[in-house]
């Protein structure tokens, strides 16, 4: 079996100019952020926003410089302050998914095999991965568990 | 006190002490620091000459794992954030730093081979002290923007000019009564670069088809610090310079399509760990009966270092054209300095063994003084500029 046979393929997701209120309204239904993948109008995948890009907004310095700071040797890895922080209300329409989206994005092909996207999976320490076609479009989203389901299911359970 | 049981007692305290100091507001690195030298043999002792010898190998190691680290952030996506003005900055405050500590131990009668060394170090600033400030006063506005763009790209310009420096340091030592001194020294140091340059690109590239047959975090952490290690070790067999070559191999991953953040993170399950015996251990290898052979110089050290960053900041602003505060107070908010020039001085200490000793002592005394007065100066310049 491939990833293709699988994949979720009803995935919710935003664009480079979708607004952080646009974003919020979206995934206002769940109670934990999924994966948020972000397509260019050919539905290629550009990106995607998890939460630590969303508590990066809460720093003054900007998501990205705070990423590139906490990733440096010797420095101690603070959580961001989000109750005590300066945010103001026009960041709703000023901040568009292209100023905090996380462009280093981590795929698998929709023809890999099952086998070989778990032990990715497990590799990165990922729930989850987004899945693309040969022209990188985003076409679907596997998890660990889509993966399990099926293992279960080859063996009549 | 066995070996085993002086280790323990560092992690405990060490923790214990990084505790208590950050109630004074002051990093977890200034806090190992001072234990190391409470620990070592100019004050209690406790820490034997067996474990006090180990500080040449942790600290290339742990040189090894900073260096591989920095080199992550080297692609064209982080120099797109950090931007024009950050670079030109961090550019020239580094040659400040450089030039003005490498003139002044000249004047003072030093050799060139010693100079260097000192130019080298003296670039290093401390990204924890400046950002842990900054956290504390919750500073904003363009200068901290700026200053922490900085400090963020500092160490990598200091590794670069501190394997230069150590190649020609070394050449001179071999070659000083050579005619043709000036074209060697330039082969030799351009062979040493290159060929870390190589060494960490190769590696890159082979880690990732090696990855690719194991399976979770933990054995990508074994490989990840193994390959530091090789990393490290074919640098020494070969006379090359391990941090140029850690700092390659973690730029190469970084730049490559497949993705490697793993790489990276897998390390933060062990830096913390490192990073206190490191620390504990260049603290208690200062002397201090040879404080007052620094004297002089030290002070001049820690005057003149500031001063060649606020000059090359300055500069580097005026090309990039920064506004009137980042030019002013930015070279003053770089002044504090820890980690990266303790280890560099532990490189030199080993590479060195006749002078080495005294530029560790040197450094050790100033980065004590610095983890204080730096992080004022830290402080005032963001004052200053109206963003604390």
């Amino acid at each position: 079996m491939i990833v293709k046979d699988v994949m979720l393929t009803d995935v919710q997701y935003v664009t480079r100019s979708t607004t952080l209120s646009g974003l919020l309204k979206t995934y206002e239904r769940f109670h934990s952020l999924p994966m948020v993948p972000v397509v260019d109008d050919r539905m290629i995948l550009v990106g995607r926003v998890a939460i630590e890009d969303l508590i990066g907004l809460f720093s003054p310095q900007g998501r990205d410089l705070q990423r590139i700071l906490s990733s440096l040797p010797f420095v101690q890895r603070e959580d961001e302050d989000i109750f005590d922080s300066d945010v103001p209300p026009e960041m709703g329409f000023l901040a568009i998914v292209d100023d905090f989206m996380n462009r280093n994005v981590v795929s698998i092909a929709e023809d890999t095999t099952l086998k070989k996207a778990y032990r990715e999976l497990t590799k990165l320490s990922l729930e989850k991965m987004l899945v693309v076609n040969a022209r990188r479009q985003l076409v679907g989203m596997i998890g660990l568990f889509d993966i399990i389901r099926a293992v279960f299911r080859e063996k009549g359970i | 006190m066995n070996d085993l049981l002086v280790i323990g007692l560092i992690l405990l305290a060490g923790l214990l002490s990084a505790k208590l100091l950050r109630l004074l507001k002051l990093p977890a690195a200034t806090a190992y620091l001072i234990l190391g030298i409470l620990l070592g043999k100019s004050i209690f002792y406790i820490i034997p000459e067996t474990v006090l010898n180990a500080s040449g190998p942790v600290s290339n190691v742990v040189l090894g794992i900073v260096a591989f680290t920095i080199g992550r952030n080297l692609n064209r996506e982080n120099f797109r954030i950090l931007g024009r003005q950050v670079m030109w900055i961090s550019v020239f405050e580094s040659a400040g730093s450089f030039l003005v500590i490498t003139a002044l131990f000249l004047l003072f009668g030093q050799p060139m081979s010693v100079a260097v060394i000192y130019g080298a170090i003296a670039i290093a600033a401390a990204p924890d002290a400046v950002l842990m400030i900054v956290r504390e006063y919750k500073a904003k506005g363009p200068l901290t923007n700026a200053l922490l763009g900085v400090v963020a790209v500092n160490t990598a310009w200091c590794f670069i000019v501190f394997s230069m420096s150590v190649a020609v340091s070394k050449s001179l030592h071999l070659h000083t009564a050579d005619v043709m001194l000036l074209p060697k020294v330039l082969g030799i140091t351009l062979i040493h670069i290159i060929g870390s340059f190589v060494l960490g690109a190769f590696l890159g590239v082979v880690i990732i088809r090696i990855a690719s047959l194991l399976n979770d975090l933990e054995e990508i952490l074994i490989l990840t610090v193994g390959f530091i290690f090789l990393a490290v070790g074919v640098s020494i067999h070969f006379n090359l310079s391990g941090i140029l070559a850690c700092m390659a191999f973690g730029a190469t991953l970084t730049n490559l399509k497949t993705p490697t953040e793993h790489y990276f993170e897998s390390l933060q399950k062990i830096d913390g760990l490192l990073f206190l015996i490191f620390f504990v251990l260049a603290g208690a290898n200062l002397d201090v009966a040879s404080l007052g052979k620094i004297g002089i110089i030290g002070i001049l050290y820690l005057i003149f270092r500031v001063l060649g960053k606020m000059a090359g900041v300055f500069i580097g602003g005026r090309i990039a054209g920064a506004g009137r505060m980042i030019k002013t107070y930015l070279g003053l908010g770089l002044a504090p300095q820890a980690g990266v020039a303790l280890g560099c001085a532990l490189i030199a200490k080993t590479s060195f063994p006749d002078i080495g000793p005294m530029i560790l002592n040197t450094i050790i005394a100033t980065t004590v003084a610095y983890q204080v007065f730096g992080l004022l100066l830290t402080k005032y310049a963001l004052y200053k500029a109206g963003e604390i």
